[in-house]
């Protein structure tokens, strides 16, 4: 034993401070004769000596100062997780603590296979319960691999999910820390989850058990067989029994699902005397520890192995409908994601096209009042429907591209966190591919300026529209039904017909992809090939499915502007004009709800406020300066000349046009994987997101630098 | 970034009341000079008040130059003051008088200071404050603008 590794049996490990509060709890159970599987803690002096001695101290303390929790979205809560992560990736564990920790895992495991857990100073706490926040890891074989699993462990203190509950945990870099557990591997035959207490119901302990390694239950990625026991004598209440049952293998450095044999799949997973052997230790346990249980175990050569053991809070489903916790159920993991992508590609996707394209072709003018409300009525629910599609399956899809990140970064730390976007970017984003056809356009101009002087003529307008609506009718906003877009893509054609566009020379993709599939052995090339594929649609999505959704917006506008123009006329004759009720959708992208207009940045005593640098997340690199461009609503658009820096609330896929035009972005919605951001990357611009009020403290026309490798904005002189 | 005109004048009051010493920086012949005073302040922010012999370099610097600047700020020597400490910077002109209801709020201040400031060689100097640069979070920078 040394101060840092500690057997899960040494008295010092039911120190929570530590060894952490998982760590603790097994060392009780064994205490107790529970069955637990042997294994050793790298304790909590371990990571602060780490952090200290490597400077990742001082670099998170800087990451999370970059603005204040309560002002960050989901997005850059994972942001800045992915940053911290890939300090601790980056740097090698010093001798001093890494020796130490090499002779406890050769002493213990000799070649054997490992599981790596978190075990950190709050979670599993008597009070708290916040499963899931850090990371896990299973099947981990070979020195140098368990070394890099501790490291992941410990960046995992720092996970999106801990950041969303930084206050909650009070999550900070003096006083929070993490231990890490390493155990042999039990490779069970089968395995599961109990509750001592039925959550729903108290007079009822809960069981459930699927075959194999219960990783794929924990994820929610096998459906277990569950049986319901009376909790004071143990007889059987109901059983459910599992219709499409799977199985959970370990495989080099982790674990895959497979199928269940045919002659398995019928077959219930634990037999009566496993139940009731089972119901027997959760009550053992939840008497010593004094409070319902909820364990995980696994039966391996028909000995019960307890994995975990922690108390059941109702913490968890406090804020089951907030949108954190619809954040955090974001994390799909790959067997979800699979099945989803298929299910976007070849259903939703196909049918939203179907039904956009029927809208389309109806003709508004033509219909009776009666059948122009109707079709109103029609139209909004159409937009409701697939708002909700878009909610519950392709925001969760995007996740896809968070998965494929870790992945990536896991496996070839690179000095970019973002690296492995130059990866996955498409060359086919519908957004891409439009302005590509505009620069066409622009170019045409260019070579013969005379086109221009014919401005105004229809055979100029046909010229110019006329491919762009055959190409893009099945997109939102389309160019002969908003009155105001023709003219605002005459105007940006005739701005980038000013100086051709500079796109920026995207990395190889092919020594890019070479470098990716090294990094995986060859019985992982398939899988290496298959998640790359999945985050590749991800991406695709990410920017392409609010194209998709802004057509059935535009649908409903249309509707509703033909609505209103008939009232109008009709309440002109009877002069009885009133305001209605029914409001046609905003862009949904210009709008921030959270902006509030009436902060007072003056007083009467004559003093303000100027802002003179913004801090926000660093979104694409490089340094710009120029005038602003604040774009406050679709006309601002128009305006947008050559060489200015595009200040926006969000930006839409849908005005992404007037990219090629600016020299830098500044976005208030923050994050990475925005469309701001992927845009900007595309293009090689200057880009700064997640700066709070952006459009309220910059104004058009301000002298500004964007500073998009520091993340920051500013502000030389007001206009 | 979000602060209303009201919750930056509190954030600066705050830190103004939290320290008593701020570095001063005047204009010399050749150099910009710096040296460590103790401050004090109006409420409205309009002045600050601080003590000087009038045989220093600062105060001959202060005659030729009346226009200084103050840096007052928060840090504690810590790695945590990259996160958590402020930094106030303040730009204005030092004036000809400070009345003597001034020369109290000083005094209330630092009473131990009371023998320095009633000599003779001494006096409390008014700046006339035009504007308070704030930095928070490492490099956050908005100025409020007196006046």
């Amino acid at each position: 034993m040394n101060q840092f590794a500690i057997p899960l049996n040494h008295p010092d490990c039911r120190k929570a401070n530590i060894c952490g509060q998982k760590a603790s709890s097994l060392n009780q159970l064994i205490s107790q004769d529970i069955n637990v599987p042997l294994g050793i803690c790298i304790t909590t002096p371990a990571y602060h000596q780490f952090i200290n001695r490597t400077g990742i101290r001082e670099q998170v303390i800087l990451e999370l100062s970059r603005k204040n929790f309560q002002e960050m979205r989901w997005e850059e809560l994972w942001d800045a997780s992915l940053r911290i992560r890939n300090f601790f990736l980056k740097r090698s564990i010093p001798k001093e603590i890494k020796n130490p920790i090499i002779s406890a895992i050769k002493k213990y495991f000799q070649n054997r296979s490992v599981v790596v857990r978190s075990s950190s100073n709050f979670e599993d706490s008597p009070i708290s319960s916040f499963a899931g926040i850090h990371e896990s890891f299973i099947n981990i074989t070979s020195i140098d691999q368990i070394l890099h699993h501790i490291k992941l462990v410990w960046a995992s203190l720092w996970s999106d999910a801990a950041l969303s509950y930084q206050k909650e945990l009070a999550l900070n870099v003096d006083e929070s820390s993490m231990a890490v557990i390493i155990q042999e591997i039990i490779l069970g035959e089968k395995s599961g989850i109990s509750f001592s207490q039925n959550p729903n119901d108290n007079n009822q302990a809960v069981i459930e058990a699927v075959f194999g390694l219960n990783k794929g239950l924990v994820d929610g990625d096998i459906e277990p067989d569950r049986w319901i026991l009376n909790r004071q004598n143990g007889q059987l209440i109901s059983k459910f029994t599992a219709k499409n049952k799977k199985y959970c293998l370990p495989q080099v450095n982790g674990t895959r699902i497979i199928e269940v044999p045919l002659e398995k799949k019928d077959q219930s997973v634990l037999s009566q005397e496993e139940v009731q052997s089972l119901y027997k230790t959760i009550l053992k346990i939840e008497a010593f520890k004094k409070s319902p249980q909820d364990i995980e175990w696994t039966i391996h050569e028909n000995l019960i192995y307890v994995l975990q053991s922690r108390p059941i809070t109702t913490h968890e489903t406090k804020d089951a409908n907030t949108r954190r916790s619809w954040d955090l159920n974001l994390r799909k993991s790959y067997e979800t994601l699979r099945s989803l992508s298929h299910e976007i590609e070849s259903v939703w996707i196909p049918a939203m096209i179907k039904e956009a394209d029927h809208l389309f072709k109806k003709n508004l003018v033509q219909m009776t009042d009666k059948e122009l409300e109707n079709e109103v009525k029609t139209r909004k629910q159409q937009f409701d429907k697939w708002n909700t599609v878009y909610w519950n399956n392709f925001i969760p899809f995007a996740h896809g591209v968070r998965l494929f990140a870790e992945i990536y970064n896991n496996r070839l730390m690179p000095a970019d966190p973002y690296e492995f976007i130059d990866l996955i970017a498409s060359d086919h984003l519908k957004s891409i591919e439009r302005n590509r056809m505009l620069e066409n356009l622009a170019n045409q101009i260019r070579q013969n300026p005379n086109l221009l002087l014919k401005k105004g003529q229809n055979n100029v307008k046909i010229q110019i529209t006329q491919p762009f609506l055959e190409k893009f009718q099945r997109l939102s906003c389309d160019i002969n039904q908003c009155k105001n877009e023709r003219n605002t893509l005459m105007h940006v054609i005739q701005e980038m017909a000013k100086n051709p566009l500079k796109m920026k020379s995207i990395p190889n993709k092919k020594t890019l992809l070479e470098k990716y599939l090294k990094a995986f052995t060859r019985e992982e090339q398939n899988f290496a090939k298959d998640i790359l594929e999945l985050a590749k649609k991800s991406y695709l999505f990410r920017d392409d499915d609010n194209i998709y959704l802004g057509r059935f917006e535009t649908l409903y506008n249309k509707a509703m502007e033909e609505s209103e123009k008939r009232k109008h006329v009709q309440c002109e004759k009877e002069h009885v004009c009133k305001n209605t009720e029914e409001k046609m959708f905003e862009s949904k992208f210009l709008k921030d709800n959270t902006l509030n207009k009436n902060v007072v940045y003056s007083d009467k005593n004559k003093s303000k406020i100027n802002p003179r640098q913004l801090r926000g997340q660093p979104a694409g690199k490089g340094i710009a300066k120029g005038y602003a461009r604040v774009i406050e609503n679709v006309s601002d658009l128009t305006k947008v000349k050559q060489g200015e820096i595009l200040v926006c609330d969000a930006i839409d896929p849908n005005m992404t046009f007037v990219i090629p035009l600016v020299k830098g972005i500044v976005e208030r919605r923050g994050g990475m994987l925005i469309h701001g951001a992927i845009i900007a990357r595309e293009y090689g611009l200057p880009c700064v997101t997640g700066i709070p009020k952006a459009t309220i403290l910059i104004h058009t026309g301000d002298l500004i630098t964007v500073d998009g490798y520091f993340g920051l904005v500013i502000i030389h002189s007001k206009v | 970034m979000e602060e209303s005109i009201f919750r930056l004048r509190n954030k600066i009051i705050k830190l103004l009341k939290s320290q008593r010493l701020g570095v001063l920086a005047t204009q010399g012949e050749k150099y910009p000079y710096n040296t460590l005073v103790a401050y004090a302040f109006s409420e409205d922010l309009e002045n600050i008040f601080f003590a000087t012999m009038k045989h220093t370099r600062k105060f001959n610097n202060i005659m030729k130059h009346p226009h200084v600047s103050i840096l007052i700020d928060s840090r504690t020597n810590d790695v945590s003051d990259f996160k958590n400490a402020v930094a106030l910077t303040v730009l204005g002109k030092i004036i000809k008088s400070t009345s003597p209801q001034c020369q109290e709020l000083y005094l209330s201040r630092f009473p131990h200071l009371m023998n320095f400031a009633k000599n003779p060689n001494a006096t409390i100097l008014t700046l006339k404050v035009s504007k308070y640069i704030y930095v928070q979070r490492f490099q956050e920078v908005l100025e409020l603008i007196i006046k």
